[in-house]
Parts: structure tokens; C-alpha cells; sequence
């Protein structure tokens, strides 16, 4: 933020006067604005979490706060036999953490390598990245599901339904487009500090390492978040790999529970989704500035 | 800049060695275990991705590409084989009837039996021997009489309590026998697969397990002859031969099991050849590409409203943190609180906008409010993530332009329209585009919000009004039918991919025009 | 690169681990069961409790989507992946029967203690492949409060629904869960009907009823309705249920499983046969639903399966315990008569001539396509004879390939 702030500061005091009426009638319209806005932003997640407070069975129409707000919903979710909610929360988190470990290693390195060496193919690897990214995996689960089967009867712990499967795929899947981002944001460090380290008789390893890893940190983190973020919110894919109950992701779990005969528990439905949206944002807000810079520094290399 | 010239010591590329080549016979192992299994063409890929792996991380020529070795075997494995799995899969009639591989149809076809007329079936009981390793089975017939039955020898007909056969019981069934242990039921359920693939009595009059009141003198019901590439029915003689991947008989009967077989572009004309898509199919592209451009243009403008308009404004701290609320709520989430927020009946919505309008719009079978409310709810999860990065842009503006636009006297709006925009654009286009090539292909709005409905009017297949091309595939590959036909799935699919990779390297096209002008 | 290499290690050790640690649990001798509703999941892994005390081998249960449990029963077939059994309504049969991997079964003596209809459900091509557990059909619920006496013909239902609505003690005459099976009564009502059978008795696409002019009757009532603003132009499962419970409609057609939230919310109903095109004609029949038990023939475990789901499960004391878990009319003879309650006599009155939904391959084409024609028609986008003619046609389409 620092450069806007200090420039748009530094244009304020110079230009400090009392408030005219036409800027008070410019921030009414702005406020406004900005309440419209926010109410565009705030009322779902607002709606969802009266909603899973509301001890009614179904949706009523035209009550958006409950009238004795309770926590039974969360009760039913968590004391359920046969829905393990915590157990698929703690699948999440498992799968999602590891994901972001390995896409993070992989990434780092990989971006580092297409941004600072020449190789033959390098061009043309960059390119088949960013054509193959487009490619609709949704549409290949026949294929992804034959091929996890087949891997599956050799070795049994990467075949279907299980974890290490769904994480290899999603580390996979995600480290396209983020390869790409480290690319960019390690271009924008000095090859200068990399030659100097060289010179001094670092290995490539220990540059890398011990220099340029370091400065990298915000794109890393904003790869960890958005990987994360991406793994723990799938459920297409999930849901297909996936079938018994102690092995499900909360998102297929929250999908199994809106299935029609459900629809009756509205109120459980949201409180686990209430539940859901939580470690996404814990993770979110202290990180957030470090997402910020590090898709910005990306961005505006271009 | 290949400065990979360190030498490198001895031990450390002996260690090297050692370490590819435990990765190595690791993947020896896997590879000849699937070809083993018949699995030939994964076999094959992995063979490749394998010896891509040692050459890289042996021959220094390779060194920069060691940086990305796991990365790309992973690639190669995940997305490059599926791809040429689904490229596989659309020249194959691969779908009902046609869902194994020649030899495992076979296999199928082999293992079911049938009882011939003069076969025999009995009650049973099963013993096990003392090791555990064999057993023998107490067979009685329809008239009551008693046998023991062993593997590869034929049927013994014992009266109880003579021999190594003990007294029986009630049910003439003996308690003991010499080096065996009669095996009660909860012993004998648990091992009942094992028991009914033995081969028991002496060929060819064996009894097997059939369930587990029943034992019968089943037989093979076909039997393949590799000869002359045909199955042979054992109780009737007829022979079935392939036929596209179905095994028929001369009558033009056929059994249904049958195998994936490569029938060439056929699915590729019946789409690409067929009027009745053509119309409808062209109408969901419009409406795709307009999707997605819409969806980028308003979360691009609604980010570029919360980083400029609310600049200056006290408070804006407070007002940047709330509006970003929606990034960090898991998409599926924020679909489904959408979906019931707008329910015409049950959401709070409704009853409001019917208070202010007099009537409410029906967001889920009205074209253009479906539609409208795709779009929104599209921007609603995207316009934070192009707040946060028209901020980042905007910052990297250098302030001495602004200075010279003030000095020129270049209004507020002036300044922006003039300034601010162009040089914006130009550094974000590169990701507008990506997010059109994502929003392109965005399945979950669509599909999780409406499924893709309303439906269109006179197609020859379902078609919805809110559906991409994705959603559509997937509903008609998935989810329409229970007769899938994953041939055509796949044919679709790869022409979907051909249609965005194409539009891809037209983008690249572009943003490098781009460029090279700026 | 040294580092480079070990930190792979680490990674595939990690990896491993996490495998080992999945993996402990798949190695002994177990079935699993997929069933694709919640309701009988309880009961179930009760019962396969006691299969695993008494025969020593685990059941477990699991509540898997019907569209995923096609796509494992196809797509694993080859490699025997998928589950041991599942429960599945018996019109989603055939292309399992076609592609050999439902396995045959042969109740025996004990085929007599099931209702013959429930037995017909599950027999295709004149072979018995699934074991059934439950027979369903939809019933004619009212509000009893607001419509003591059950209306005869559709006429009167919507003459005493407008009234209620005029006075404004009702938002919505009658719930429309759906267009297709929940007012399949309606179109048979006026003679429509969806695949006819042959000369065997077997169901056929050759013989397709779907644009018929009962089916359009049908749907042109509904039309009606919703032009008149009788119901909503918006169908919506859910919300027809809502409203009914509420009190906030009079009316509603729909099947066993709306008993429970009836109850909870409180609303006095009744259950009735269905009303009829016109004075003195034919009232409407549902669709009759069979849930049955299918043994997946591809796995190894097909005969293991078969212990659990005919030497087990098939008596009267389990399927007595399924009945009182979720009151679902019984397939089992002496329980389904001996349910003498008010709602399954209203729902047997219903159902009387209710006849087996179709289980041939080409039903599958049929709902989307369907459902479509019916939003179609509510949208006034097409009339019901356009929006049925253009339904016909998308089956058609699709079976020919």
C-alpha cells in the first residue's frame, strides 16, 4: 500500500481545506456506495450463519434472523454416528496441508529453474503449461478414474478412494498456472545476487536456497494460500475418487448432505458449511497481505 | 545463462546414483507389475516418464531440467495421460456393453458356469486341515447320501463313523475327520470366495461352491478359443465371434459382455455431423463466451471501484476489509448460500424485492434472470481477487505520471479516463485474460448453481439455457443417463479442449502484439 | 542437487506413510453395501453388525449419490473395484443386467414371502436379479383442516383450492414436488403413459406413450394451474413440501418419505387414492417403486455377497426392523398387510393399480428429457404437446445412439 498512501497523503495535506459542500455531498454518494457494496458482500455470509442458528427444520421464506437462535444445528452436525463431520474435516485439512507442502516445493523450484536457466525446450514447456492448464479435467474422470483404478491394483494406496491419489492429482493440478506466477515474481529479482553468490562459489542449490528463496516468500505463501484454499474447496474431483465415509472431504461431505433427502436439515447443512469457511479464513487474514503483494508482484511484471 | 559449470564431487554424484537408481528399480517394479496385469498402455507411460527421470538426473547435459523432474513426471503422469486416455477413449465405442479390455471380457466370460442337465447339486460343509493349507468338503446329495469330496480326486461316498470319517449328526453331517476340522459357520463364511474357485472331485466331474446352502457339478459356460478368435458356448455349441467389440453369434445373438474396441472418428461425425447440434450447440457458445466475458468485465470493475472510488475515503480500511469477505468462503459454500438466498419461495429474497417491486424475478427458470444471476453470483466469488490485484497494479504506477497529468490540469475523471485506465489495462491484461480462459471453462458457478437449466426448447438432447459447454458435456457424459456412452464423452471433450487451447494461443498472440506495441 | 534428492526422499517417504497408514484398513475380507438414501443407513449397519457376529465377516455401509454409484458400477466393472452390493431403485436395473453386472439370484422357497409385484420389479428378461426390501408408491395427501373430503376429480381439486386461495387461507392450491413422477397420476389419469410392453410382457422403447394425448391432458392441466397462478410457475421440491406443512397449500402428491417432516411440522393430513380425469373415470395411478438389493457380479465376492443378501437378510425379523427404522411399505407380504396404519392404507389405496416403473435401459433418457418438457411448459415457453413431441424426440434420439 505504501506508495498509493504516500502519494495520495502527501497530495492531502498539501490540498487541506475545510469540507465543502460538494464534497460532503460526493462522500454521501460514496458512503452509499460503499454500503450497497458491502451489503452485496456481507448479507450471504450474514445469511449463513442466521441460518445455521435457526432451530426450524426448513427455510421459511421472508425471516432472515432467526427468532431464538440456538446451537442445535451444530449439535446434530457434530453428535451425528453415521456423518463423521469432524473426521471429513480433519481429511480437509490433511489433504489440503499436504498439497500446499508438495505444490509449494515443486513450485518454487520449478519456477526458479524455467526463470533463471536456458534450456533447449524451455519456450515451448512454458507454452504446453499454459495450453494444458485449459485442459477440462472435469471431463476426464473416465480416464483419471481408469487410470487411478489400474495404478490401484498394483499399488493399493495411490488406486481410488484414496488420499494420496486425490493429493497427487491436486498438486498436479494446481502447479501450472502458479509455476508461472514464481516465473514471473522470480524475474523480478536481480539476477545480479544470484551471479555475485556464483562468483563466490555457491553451488545452483545453494543460491537458490540460501538467496533467492528467501526474497521469494511472498509468492510463496500466496501459492501455499491459494493452493489450499483450491484443494480444501474441491469437490468435483473428490467426488468421484471418493467413496467411503471415513475417507470424504467436508465439500463432498456438504454435498452429500444436499442431496434431496437433506433438504429437510437446512439448518445442519449450513452450520457445516459455517464450519467449513473457518479455517480458510484463519488461514486467510494474517496472510493476506503477503497473497496481495506476492499476486501483484506477478501481475505487474506480467 | 547455463552456469551449472561446478564441478560436482564424485561422492555426492555416486550418491546420486544410488538414489535413481533405488527410484528406479522401484518403478521397474511397478511398470512389470502392470504389464503383468495386462495394463499395458499405463506400462508404457510410466516406462517413458521413468526414463525421462534417469536421463535427467544423470547425464549433466540435462542438469536444469533436474530442477523440474518430479514436477514434469508428476505432469506427464496426471494430466499428459489422461489427455491421451480421453483422446483413446473418443475413437473406441468405449460405454455400455464395452466397458473391459478384450482379455478381461474374456476372463468375465470364462468364469461363468452353468449346470448341465445331468449335473448334480448337494448340501455342504466344509472341513479344513490341520495346517490350514487344503479343504475338504462334506457333500450331501438329494436322496441324503454322504461324500467326501477333495480336491483332484473323485467323490468318496462314506457312511459316517467309518474310516477317518467320524460319527455324524443330526443332520448326517460328521463332527470329525481325521486331520481336518469341521468348520462352523462363521468360519466358513468368511473364507467362502476361496472355497468356490476349488475345483473339487476329479475332472470332469468337479463340484463347486455355489452359495452357501449349495455345491453343483457347475461347468465353464464358454470357453475362448484363441484359434480361431471366437467364444464357445459349452452348453449349446453356438459360437460367438467379435463384432465391433461384441462377441455374436451367426444368428446375430450377442452376449453381453463385451469389449472396448477402436471403431475410428464415427463419434467425431455423429456430433460434428449432426444438424440438430449444431444450432443449439452455437447458441451455448455465445452464450459461454458472453458468460465469461461478463464475468471478468463487472468483477473487474467492481475491484477497480473499491481500490479507486474509495481511495480518499475515511473509514476505507474498514470498508476494503469487509468487502473482501467473499474470497475466503469455500466456492461450494458460496453457490449453495446463493442458490437458497434467491430461492423464489423459501429465500429471503423474494418476499423484499416483492415489497420494493410488486414481483420478484425467478432466478432459476427465466432465461435472462438465470442468466443475470449466474453472472452475479460469478463476480460476487471473483471481484476481491481483482480488487487485490488492481490495488497492486495501481501502486506500481508510477506517481510523477499522476504529477504531469495534474500539472496539464487533467481533472479527476479526466485523470483516470487518460492516465490511470490505459496504463491499468495494459498491465493487467495479461491476467483478464487468464480469468477469461478460466470463467471460459467455469464449471461450478453453472452447474452447482442451476445445473444448467432452463431447459432450451427442441433440442435433440437435453440442452440447458444457463449451460457452457462444460456443464453440458458433463450432464450429458454423467449425469443424464444411465447408459453412458463415455465414447462420445470423450470425443466432445477433446474438441473442447482443442476450442480453448486455440483460444489460448490466440491470447498469447495477442498479448504479445500487445507488447510489442507498448 | 544432493538436497534436491533427499528432499524427494522425504517427500516419498511421506507419501509412504500416508499410504500405509490408508491402506491398513482395506486388507481383510469385507462387503460393502452402497445405498444411496440416508433413511435406512442406521438399520443397515445394524444389521451388518449382526451379519459380522454371527458369520464373522463386516458389512459396511455406505450412503453414496445414484449417479456415482452407476458410474462405479460401470466404470469399475473391469477391474472389480466398486462395492459388493448396493440398493438401488429397481428402474436403474437394466443397464446393469445388460452389462453383466448385476448377478443373477435365486431367492428359492423363500421368493413366496414377497409381495409378486415387488418379485416383477426386480425380474428382467424373466430372471430375478435383485433381492427387494421395500415397495413405494406416492399417495394423494391433503390438509384435512382445510379439505375435509377427498375430491374425486381434478376439477374439484382445483374448484376447492381456488376457493381456499381467493379467501387467501392458501398461497398455492396443490405441491408440484416435480413434473414427472410426483404427478405421474395426473397424465395416467387422462390415459397417458410412458413405454408400453410387448407380447412377453416385457417393457419396450418400440411402444412409447410419452407425447400421447393423456400425457398432454395432463400436462395441460398443470398448465392451467399455473396460469391461473394456482401454483407456482417455479417447481421446486423443497418448497412444494414447505408449503404444504405450513398449511400455506391445500394439496400436495407425494410419496412415504414426506411422512416423518409431516409429522414433525404437525399439519393434519390425509392420504387418498388419487382423483380421476372426470366424473365417474379411472382415478390416476402412480408409478409402483421397488428398492432392492443388487449383487455386484464383477467382484470376487459376488457369493459372499449373496450369503449376506439371501441367507441373512431375507426374513421376516430383519425386514420387520427396516420397516419400523423407515416406515416404507414392506416388500416382505406379511409385514406389507399386516401395516394396518391410516397412512399406508391411504398410500395402498393409492396404489392400487399402481404399475412398476419401467426398467429398460431407454428410462434413462426419459427423466432429464422429461423434466425439461415439463419446465418447458411451466415456462410457457412451449405447449404441452410441443414440449412432449420434443421429449419423445430426445429419447428417441438417444436410444438410437
Amino acid at each position: 500500500m505504501d506508495a498509493v498512501q504516500n502519494h495520495s497523503t502527501s497530495r492531502a495535506v498539501s490540498m487541506r481545506k475545510p469540507i465543502s459542500p460538494r464534497k460532503l455531498v460526493r462522500y454521501f454518494l460514496l458512503y452509499l456506495l460503499a454500503v450497497a457494496l458491502i451489503l452485496f458482500a456481507v448479507i450471504p455470509a450474514l445469511w449463513v450463519v442466521s441460518a445455521s442458528l435457526n432451530p426450524a427444520k426448513s427455510l421459511i421464506g421472508g425471516t432472515f434472523f432467526p427468532a431464538e437462535p440456538s446451537f442445535v444445528n451444530y449439535e446434530e452436525l457434530l453428535s451425528s454416528e453415521f456423518f463423521p463431520y469432524a473426521k471429513w474435516f480433519v481429511n480437509s485439512l490433511k489433504i489440503a496441508s499436504i498439497t500446499t507442502v508438495i505444490t509449494v516445493f515443486l513450485t518454487s523450484l520449478a519456477g526458479y529453474a524455467l526463470s533463471r536457466f536456458r534450456f533447449q525446450g524451455r519456450r515451448v514447456l512454458m507454452l504446453a503449461i499454459l495450453v494444458l492448464n485449459v485442459f477440462p479435467s472435469i471431463l476426464a474422470m473416465v480416464a483419471i478414474f481408469s487410470m487411478l483404478q489400474q495404478l490401484g491394483t498394483v499399488i493399493e494406496w495411490i488406486g481410488l478412494d484414496t488420499h494420496a491419489a486425490l493429493i497427487l492429482l491436486y498438486s498436479t493440478g494446481s502447479m501450472g498456472i502458479n509455476v508461472l506466477l514464481v516465473k514471473a515474481y522470480v524475474d523480478s529479482i536481480p539476477v545480479e545476487l544470484d551471479e555475485s553468490a556464483l562468483v563466490d562459489g555457491a553451488t545452483p542449490w545453494q543460491t537458490f536456497r540460501h538467496i533467492v528463496f528467501p526474497i521469494m516468500t511472498p509468492i510463496v505463501i500466496t501459492i501455499g494460500v491459494l493452493t489450499f484454499i483450491a484443494a480444501y474447496g474441491d469437490f468435483v474431483i473428490a467426488r468421484v475418487l471418493l467413496k467411503s465415509s471415513e475417507n470424504l472431504t467436508v465439500m463432498v461431505g456438504l454435498q452429500l448432505f444436499q442431496t434431496d433427502r437433506f433438504d429437510q436439515d437446512f439448518g445442519v447443512i449450513t452450520a457445516g458449511a459455517v464450519l467449513a469457511a473457518i479455517p480458510i479464513i484463519l488461514i486467510y487474514i494474517p496472510l493476506q497481505k503477503y497473497v496481495i503483494d506476492g499476486l501483484t508482484a506477478g501481475s505487474v511484471k506480467g | 545463462m547455463n552456469k551449472i559449470a561446478i564441478v560436482i564431487p564424485t561422492r555426492s554424484y555416486l550418491i546420486n546414483l544410488a538414489i535413481v537408481g533405488a527410484i528406479l528399480i522401484g518403478a521397474m517394479w511397478l511398470i512389470t507389475s502392470l504389464f503383468a496385469q495386462g495394463l499395458v498402455p499405463l506400462g508404457s507411460a510410466l516406462s517413458a516418464i521413468t526414463v525421462f527421470i534417469a536421463l535427467i538426473y544423470l547425464r549433466r547435459k540435462f542438469t536444469p531440467l533436474r530442477w523440474l523432474g518430479i514436477g514434469l513426471a508428476l505432469a506427464m503422469l496426471f494430466t499428459l495421460y489422461p489427455l491421451f486416455y480421453t483422446l483413446y477413449i473418443s475413437v473406441t465405442n468405449m460405454g455400455s456393453g464395452h466397458l473391459m479390455a478384450k482379455q478381461q471380457a474374456i476372463n468375465r466370460l470364462e468364469s461363468e458356469l452353468y449346470l448341465p442337465e445331468s449335473g448334480a447339486t448337494y448340501s455342504w460343509t466344509a472341513f479344513q486341515s490341520a495346517d490350514g493349507a487344503s479343504y475338504v468338503l462334506w457333500l450331501i446329495d438329494a436322496d441324503g447320501t454322504g461324500y467326501l469330496a477333495r480336491p483332484g480326486s473323485p467323490l468318496e461316498a462314506v457312511t459316517p463313523g467309518t474310516g477317518i470319517v467320524g460319527a455324524a449328526d443330526e443332520n448326517n453331517i460328521p463332527l470329525t475327520l481325521e486331520g481336518y476340522e469341521r468348520l462352523p459357520l462363521n468360519r466358513t463364511v468368511p473364507i467362502i470366495t476361496q472355497l468356490s474357485a476349488i475345483d473339487f472331485g476329479e475332472a470332469p466331474n468337479t463340484v463347486r461352491v455355489s452359495s452357501l446352502r449349495e455345491a453343483a457339478a457347475l461347468q465353464p459356460k464358454y470357453r475362448y478359443d484363441a484359434a480361431q478368435d471366437a467364444i464357445i458356448d459349452q452348453e449349446t455349441g453356438e459360437i460367438y465371434r467379435p463384432v465391433e467389440g461384441t462377441f455374436t453369434s451367426e444368428s446375430g445373438e450377442e452376449l453381453p459382455i463385451g469389449y472396448i474396441d477402436y471403431i475410428g472418428a464415427r463419434h467425431f461425425q455423429n456430433f460434428l455431423g449432426n444438424e440438430g447440434f449444431r444450432e443449439p450447440l452455437l447458441a451455448m457458445l455465445m452464450w459461454n463466451i458472453t458468460f465469461a466475458f461478463c464475468s471478468v468485465f463487472f468483477s473487474f470493475c467492481v475491484g477497480l471501484i473499491v481500490t479507486i472510488l474509495f481511495e480518499n475515503l475515511p473509514g476505507k480500511r474498514v470498508i476494503r476489509a469487509l468487502l473482501i469477505i467473499p474470497w475466503p468462503i469455500p466456492v461450494l459454500i458460496s453457490i449453495l448460500i446463493w442458490r437458497s438466498m434467491l430461492n423464489p419461495d423459501l429465500g429471503f429474497v423474494a418476499p423484499i424485492l416483492e415489497s420494493i417491486f410488486g414481483s420478484s424475478p425467478d432466478w432459476f427458470s427465466n432465461v435472462g434472470w438465470t442468466r443475470l444471476a449466474v453472472v452475479m453470483v460469478n463476480v460476487w466469488l471473483s471481484y476481491p481477487y481483482f480488487y487485490v490485484i488492481t490495488a497492486g497494479a495501481i501502486r506500481s504506477i508510477p506517481g510523477e505520471i499522476y504529477d504531469a497529468a495534474l500539472v496539464d490540469g487533467a481533472s479527476g475523471w479526466g485523470k483516470f479516463y487518460h492516465v490511470t485506465l490505459p496504463l491499468l489495462l495494459r498491465i493487467m491484461m495479461p491476467l483478464l485474460i487468464a480469468s477469461f480462459t478460466f470463467n471460459f471453462n467455469n464449471f461450478n458457478v453453472i452447474y452447482i448453481f442451476n445445473f444448467g437449466l432452463p431447459p432450451m426448447p427442441n433440442t435433440i438432447v437435453p440442452m440447458g439455457y444457463s449451460d457452457i459447454l462444460i456443464s453440458f458435456v458433463y450432464r450429458l457424459a454423467f449425469v443424464t443417463s444411465n447408459v453412458t456412452n463415455y465414447g462420445l464423452a470423450a470425443a466432445i471433450t477433446v474438441l473442447l479442449f482443442l476450442l480453448v487451447a486455440g483460444l489460448v494461443i490466440i491470447q498469447l498472440r495477442f498479448t504479445k502484439a500487445l507488447k510489442e506495441t507498448a | 542437487m544432493k538436497k534436491v534428492v533427499s528432499y524427494l526422499l522425504v517427500l516419498l517417504a511421506g507419501l509412504l506413510l500416508l499410504g500405509v497408514n490408508t491402506a491398513a484398513f482395506a486388507q481383510d475380507t469385507q462387503l460393502t453395501l452402497w445405498i444411496y438414501d440416508d433413511g435406512r443407513l442406521e438399520v443397515l449397519t445394524e444389521l451388518g453388525a449382526q451379519f459380522e457376529a454371527e458369520y464373522g465377516v463386516p458389512v459396511v455401509v455406505e450412503v453414496v449419490d445414484l449417479s456415482e454409484i452407476r458410474n462405479a458400477m460401470t466404470l469399475g466393472a473391469a477391474s472389480g473395484e466398486g462395492p459388493d452390493m448396493i440398493i438401488i431403485p429397481h428402474d436403474n436395473l437394466g443397464p446393469f443386467v445388460e452389462n453383466g453386472a448385476a448377478m443373477p439370484i435365486d431367492l428359492g422357497d423363500s421368493a413366496e414371502n414377497y409381495l409378486p409385484s415387488a418379485i416383477d420389479g426386480f425380474t428382467y428378461d424373466g430372471q430375478l436379479y435383485g433381492v427387494p426390501l421395500a415397495v413405494e408408491n406416492i399417495g394423494f395427501f391433503r390438509n384435512v383442516d382445510l379439505v375435509p373430503e377427498a375430491p374425486a376429480t381434478w376439477a374439484e381439486v382445483e374448484e376447492i383450492g381456488m376457493e381456499l386461495l381467493d379467501e387467501g387461507s392458501i398461497d398455492s392450491v396443490i405441491g408440484f414436488p416435480d413434473l414427472t413422477y410426483n404427478i405421474y397420476p395426473v397424465y395416467t389419469s387422462y390415459g397417458g403413459y410412458i413405454f408400453g410392453r410387448d407380447e412377453a410382457g416385457n417393457f419396450t422403447p418400440d411402444d412409447i406413450g410419452m407425447n400421447n394425448e393423456g400425457m398432454v391432458a395432463g400436462l395441460a392441466w398443470v398448465q392451467h394451474l399455473i396460469e391461473e397462478g394456482a401454483v407456482s410457475a417455479n417447481i421446486d421440491w423443497e418448497a412444494s413440501h414447505v408449503q404444504f406443512e405450513t398449511g400455506r397449500s391445500a394439496f400436495i402428491m407425494t410419496g412415504p418419505w414426506a411422512i416423518n417432516r409431516f409429522d414433525t411440522a404437525g399439519v393434519p393430513y390425509a392420504i387418498s387414492a388419487f382423483p380421476a380425469a372426470e366424473e365417474g373415470g379411472e382415478p390416476g395411478y402412480p408409478f409402483l417403486g421397488v428398492q432392492g438389493l443388487v449383487i455386484n457380479a464383477n467382484k470376487e465376492n459376488a457369493i459372499l455377497a449373496q450369503v449376506f443378501a439371501v441367507d441373512f437378510l431375507a426374513t421376516e425379523e430383519h425386514y420387520q426392523a427396516i420397516f419400523d427404522a423407515e416406515p416404507r411399505p414392506s416388500a416382505w407380504a406379511s409385514i406389507f398387510e399386516s401395516a394396518t396404519d391410516p397412512n399406508t392404507a391411504g398410500f395402498n389405496a393409492a396404489g392400487i393399480n399402481a404399475q412398476p416403473m419401467p426398467s429398460i435401459p431407454a428410462m434413462g433418457f426419459v427423466w432429464d428429457a422429461w423434466v425439461n418438457a415439463g419446465s418447458l411448459v411451466a415456462q410457457g415457453e412451449l405447449d404441452p404437446q410441443e414440449a412432449l413431441d420434443s421429449a419423445v424426440e430426445q429419447i428417441l434420439a438417444q436410444v438410437n445412439g
